[in-house]
């Protein structure tokens, strides 16, 4: 498309031009009302700020006006498809929402007696159970705010573990294809990356990590592996690798943003897996929000178990308490974590039951299978090997016939998905 | 198979014989047999999947167990306040709600503006010139901010002091944040009207030379700390960083900016978002421009698009972990994308003049409190100090009277002896806090059943 054609095409239609909301603002126009206060006004005089803050002045139209014109610039699950992989753009259901935002459940305050807030303490309490359950792993915290929060925890376990037997770790091996938080979170809990390179058909090999453990021993702290892996494939080397990095006393890191391709169909704590997190935005459909909040759970094997964060949420006599544990790592995320997103994760697995969680997985791999048979038909396959739900096609075969590369396809694909509204899939 | 679901059986069908495939279990066939065949989920009494109906009877019968209380006096880093009904339901908008982390600027040019506004919002509230996307809660902003004074010290193993007046919940998260590689940081103790100790901060200084000081405004007491002066008792190598748990308190008192702070970091919930039993929250980070490049997280800046138009876009995100890996100066990948909107819109909708009035009723409904209870024999801990909206009180019988009014549906604050890890100190000490929506009479039936009993 000629450039001329394209920009009187992408200036029609939903384009809308929309200042910021304080050039919207009028001096003087009230918005908010708050409660009437019923107590003599008093106003202070020390440390008095000398200007107010410049928020804008606008009424509660322009509000909704500017916002929702704001939001129809967006992209988002409810206008079309994400074919993205591991970020795992599922739909996000509308029950979820309700439930969240239930009188009880969102108005609770985390320093609220335990006797009334028995409720919330059974909901955290339940998902715990439930990701042991789905990881196959022992304990579980539901604190960490987000994945990466979760990584840093489940490697600070990892650290205590180690500290509390003596062992004065260095590094922990990461293959190339993970994600680049997997570092930065190792470098966050005091460890030293060591990347391993995936063989060419896609997975780690077991020779690879044994090289890297016969060079390193037990200055290895622990491997932090994704399953399936970026790349949509599954480690199939997983039970021999887990046996070569336990045998120098290290711990098996499994990255669950994946999850989604194999909950009820496989088990981490069934793989040599010590220690994994779950990104509930991703396998349990709490929403993305354009980046966040998310909840990033670690579930663990018995023996990290007694480090993780504090309080923990314990059942007995029927009735829930925190307690705290000794040998704790302390805190990661303030009170309980994002509580709201739990009442969602909770709400979405309840809705599929046992059976309709592994309806989840087997979707995701039928459904990307089916994409991939027909784009390999055009596209260059990265990998020949079986792939869950995700896979990764090139662009060396358009690149032998013309001057078109990913990144064009990726950006004609936008073209396509949201400047033509009625063409929903890309 | 489930309405989220919507594949049907023929169509799996379909999807098969185009693959060769005989059964959905092939495709999985790559998973070694021994992981595969031990796969079942044993969910007990949550085997069943439930109707629409049944969730809303399940959340419901929890929610009830929650209902106990008619009214609270909790705060110490969690706040209640009133929602407008168009912050509730400009979020569920779903433009807003289901879209994706920002990455593309051509379709996410809403979520960009917002987040560029929210960051607008802070800086301004703040005194401070340069505000990011956001970041978990006010905790792990302030654990961030503690690394970053690493960073900007060049001493990966420097030094960091605390205040001992900051939330514990703040304290206690930066120091995990740091425990694993570097020192843990050093408490600097209070004075006896609750503020930070100066003569404690000017020997901690000289001993340990730190990167950074991380002091709170208001503290965990309630109490404003007058730190004009705090600034130039520190060396220039050491960063000042202000906590601030409520930045309601910003609407009427002078911002950390204009008192030579570095980095300004706190929670925003309590503008625009429930409690939540504590999360999601949302933290903010502000700093000036020339630490710009050693900020954790993400940073939306504005631009031109290829027409020359005003547009929005991620920036300065050869910071971050996606691109600089165990470089990056965080490992966070996103921030709290919705509810830094719902911060926005509440704000905005509150706008300059309602924004002070929130701080003055705070401020108001407190002063109230502290001279009934002071007329009650129920004296502040800290009474000489200037107070926002919460502090610590001494209550003759605290147990008794604490206990007395939970069984009346009010949790009269936070007993703080545990809090503060065992400290005999506080054992006669409740942490009350006001917020909006509390009547005189709320206040009066507190009033009373605190001194009775």
């Amino acid at each position: 498309m000629a450039d001329k054609d394209y920009q009187t095409q992408a200036t029609t239609g939903l384009i809308l031009r929309e200042d910021t909301i304080f050039e919207r603002s009028s001096s003087g126009r009230e918005g908010y009302r708050l409660p009437t206060l019923e107590v003599p006004e008093v106003s202070p005089q020390a440390q008095r700020r000398t200007d107010l803050a410049e928020l804008p002045e606008v009424g509660e139209l322009d509000v909704v006006r500017h916002f929702t014109r704001l939001s129809s610039w967006n992209y988002s699950i409810d206008t079309g498809m994400f074919p993205l992989g591991s970020c795992t753009m599922k739909y996000n259901p509308r029950i979820n929402e309700e439930m969240a935002a239930l009188p009880g459940l969102s108005d609770v305050h985390p320093e609220a007696p335990a006797e009334v807030s028995q409720g919330a303490l059974d909901i955290i309490y339940q998902m715990e159970r439930l990701l042991c359950e789905i990881s196959g792993l022992d304990a579980c915290t539901t604190q960490p705010a987000a994945g990466a929060v979760g990584e840093f925890t489940g490697l600070s376990l990892i650290h205590a573990f180690h500290k509390n037997h003596g062992s004065r770790r260095k590094y922990v091996l990461v293959p190339d294809t993970a994600h680049g938080t997997n570092p930065a979170s190792c470098t966050l809990a005091g460890y030293e990356t060591i990347t391993l390179p995936s063989s060419k058909t896609g997975v780690l090999g077991v020779d690879t990590v044994r090289e890297a453990v016969e060079k390193y021993g037990r200055d290895i702290a622990a491997i932090m592996i994704t399953n399936p892996n970026t790349l949509g494939l599954f480690e199939t080397n997983i039970l021999e690798i887990s046996e070569v990095v336990h045998s120098v006393g290290a711990q098996v890191y499994m990255d669950g943003a994946n999850m989604n391709a194999i909950v009820g169909m496989a088990k981490p704590g069934h793989m040599g897996v010590d220690v994994m997190h779950f990104n509930l935005h991703k396998t349990f459909s709490t929403p993305h929000g354009g980046g966040g909040p998310g909840a990033g759970p670690v579930a663990v094997r018995e023996h990290p178990g007694s480090y993780l964060p504090n309080p923990r949420v314990v059942l007995s006599d029927s009735k829930y308490s925190v307690e705290y544990l000794p040998d704790s790592i302390g805190k990661v995320k303030g009170a309980f974590g994002n509580f709201g997103m739990l009442v969602r994760a909770l709400c979405f697995i309840r809705h599929h039951g046992a059976e309709g969680l592994r309806l989840i997985a087997r979707a995701s791999v039928l459904n990307a299978n089916y994409l991939k048979y027909h784009l390999s038909k055009r596209f260059k396959l990265s990998h020949d090997a079986p792939s869950f739900h995700e896979f990764v096609v090139s662009d060396n075969l358009q690149a032998k016939t013309s001057n078109v590369k990913t990144l064009q396809i990726a950006k004609a694909l936008m073209d396509r998905v949201f400047t033509l509204p009625r063409y929903t899939s890309p | 198979m489930s309405s989220f679901i919507p594949l049907t059986t023929e169509e799996e069908k379909h999807i098969l014989s185009t693959l060769g495939a005989t059964s959905t279990d092939d495709l999985f066939s790559s998973i070694p047999p021994k992981i595969r065949e031990n796969a079942k989920l044993n969910l007990g009494e949550m085997s069943k999947a439930l109707s629409e109906h049944e969730l809303r009877e399940y959340f419901g019968t929890l929610a009830a167990k929650n209902a106990g209380l008619k009214c609270h006096f909790l705060g110490g880093g969690t706040y209640d306040n009133t929602i407008p009904a168009i912050v509730n339901q400009l979020v569920l908008r779903g433009e807003f709600l289901t879209c994706y982390t920002p990455y593309q600027p051509e379709i996410s040019q809403g979520t960009l503006q917002a987040i560029f506004e929210f960051q607008t919002l802070m800086c301004r509230i703040t005194g401070m010139e340069v505000a990011n996307a956001s970041m978990y809660d006010g905790a792990t902003a302030t654990a961030e901010a503690a690394l970053m004074a690493l960073r900007v010290g060049r001493q990966p193993k420097g030094k960091t002091l605390i205040a001992g007046n900051l939330p514990p919940d703040y304290k206690q998260v930066t120091h995990a944040y740091l425990s694993c590689h570097a020192p843990a940081p050093i408490e600097v103790a209070w004075d006896n009207e609750g503020k930070l100790d100066r003569n404690h901060l000017t020997e901690l200084v000289k001993e340990h030379n730190p990167c950074s000081v991380i002091v709170s405004m208001p503290n965990y007491f309630g109490i404003l700390d007058d730190f004009s002066t705090l600034r130039s008792q520190l060396p220039d190598s050491c960063m000042l960083i202000v906590a601030v748990p409520d930045p309601s308190a910003l609407s009427i008192f002078e911002p950390p900016g204009s008192l030579g702070a570095d980095v300004v970091v706190g929670e925003a919930h309590q503008l625009g978002t429930p409690m939540l039993f504590g999360g999601p929250h949302v933290g903010f980070f502000a700093t000036r421009k020339n630490f710009a490049r050693q900020m954790p997280g993400r940073l939306v800046g504005e631009s031109q698009d290829a027409r020359g138009q005003r547009a929005y876009t991620l920036t300065m995100a050869t910071r971050e972990q996606h691109i600089r890996r165990e470089k990056a100066t965080s490992n966070i990948c996103t921030n709290q994308g919705l509810i830094a909107l719902r911060t926005t819109i509440y704000l905005s909708f509150l706008g300059k003049r309602g924004f002070e009035r929130l701080g003055v009723m705070n401020h108001s409904l407190f002063e109230y409190l502290r001279k009934e209870l002071e007329g009650h024999g129920i004296p502040l801990k800290f009474k000489s100090s200037l107070h926002y909206r919460e502090g610590v009180f001494e209550v003759p019988n605290l147990k008794t009277r604490f206990d007395a009014l939970l069984k009346r549906g009010i949790a009269a604050g936070i007993p703080l002896q545990q809090k503060m890890g065992g400290d005999d100190a506080f054992a006669q000490s409740l942490l009350v806090c006001v917020h909006p929506k509390h009547k005189k009479r709320d206040l009066d039936t507190l009033i009373e059943g605190l001194s009775h009993g």
